[in-house]
């Protein structure tokens, strides 16, 4: 039996369970006719990959890495935005009283984003909670100095 | 390893390739680029925070996708549907920082869907399959039927238009096919 155009397209993308790469190697062995098949998916994908370099921008990691540093020590304005949105998004789905037990004295910002993302997910779900950290890390200014966050 | 170096690591191996998705998803490359460094900001905080996350390549990916989905909607509030959002005709940046075969970009006059687009995309910077399904909030099964269809349609259209010149360029390397 030949295999179909489908799951010649998933072997060529090795994404085939063992057991089916086991088969479809042994049955192209043998056949001529759809060794050329799988030939042909591999050639068209090359030529789906022609002229893919890399565009990674030095400058723009020296800008991440930048940012991770101020964060770290902390002097990115980001950290009292995120905390300030977060408390927000806290209040809003489980009340007032929850933020002083989940943002407690001592808890960093992006701790508190992990934590409130994961009684997110279980209140909300997971398509939900993504939502809400989309939203509170939409347009923070890692850039701005913490001593601005609040003016 | 420190956090920081694993985010460098990514960044060395992922960020080409995320420009490239961003660039193709994206209205303009300003946004494109802010879609890639927000991601890696957004990976730092929530890993520097203690989130574990599984497959780091994949979630990059779906943040920057939901971050230009996020600035397109802003952009066209009386857009009815998220599909149609999706700008996947080619990369947009055109300052040698993306470049991509010209097969991809004549995707859309093929008559591929624009689901079928971003798995093919996804596809082509190396995402496995289990990665493109968390992209795009689909089941690893979707993305092989999607790819499949995608390849035939693919196929078809290149023998289809092979005497038009529709893509003079790509048609010059499909030569080496027949012969």
């Amino acid at each position: 039996m030949h295999p179909s155009s489908g799951l010649l397209v998933s072997f060529c993308d090795a994404e085939t369970a063992a057991w089916q790469t086991r088969r479809i190697a042994r049955h192209l062995a043998k056949c001529g006719r759809c060794r050329e098949r799988a030939e042909r998916i591999r050639r068209e994908k090359e030529d789906l990959l022609a002229g893919k370099r890399s565009g990674a921008n030095p400058a723009g990691l020296a800008g991440i890495l930048s940012a991770a540093a101020a964060w770290r020590e902390g002097r990115s304005a980001a950290a009292t935005q995120l905390r300030r949105r977060l408390d927000e998004e806290i209040d809003t789905y489980c009340g007032a009283a929850a933020v002083g037990v989940i943002d407690e004295p001592g808890t960093r910002a992006d701790q508190l984003l992990v934590k409130s993302c994961e009684l997110f997910e279980v209140f909300l779900g997971p398509a939900a909670a993504e939502a809400v950290r989309d939203e509170v890390l939409q347009d923070l200014d890692w850039a701005l100095p913490a001593e601005e966050a609040d003016a | 390893m420190g956090l920081e170096q694993e985010i460098a690591d990514l960044y060395i191996h992922e960020a080409g390739g995320m420009l490239r998705y961003a660039a193709a998803l994206a209205p303009d490359g300003d946004i494109a680029r802010d879609a890639v460094q927000e991601a890696f900001f957004r990976l730092f905080v929530c890993r520097s925070g203690g989130q574990s996350i599984a497959s780091p390549k994949a979630w990059l990916f779906r943040v920057v996708r939901n971050y230009i989905l996020d600035q397109r909607k802003a952009g066209a509030r009386n857009t009815s549907s998220l599909e149609s959002l999706l700008n996947v005709a080619g990369p947009a940046l055109t300052d040698g920082g993306v470049h991509t075969s010209e097969l991809l970009t004549v995707l859309p006059r093929i008559g591929l869907s624009p689901r079928e687009i971003e798995c093919v995309r996804l596809r082509t910077e190396d995402l496995r399959y289990e990665e493109i399904a968390s992209v795009l909030g689909l089941q690893a099964g979707t993305v092989g039927a999607l790819l499949a269809r995608a390849h035939e349609k693919i196929r078809n259209a290149v023998s289809q238009k092979k005497k038009s010149g529709m893509f003079a360029g790509t048609l010059a390397r499909e030569k080496r096919y027949a012969s």
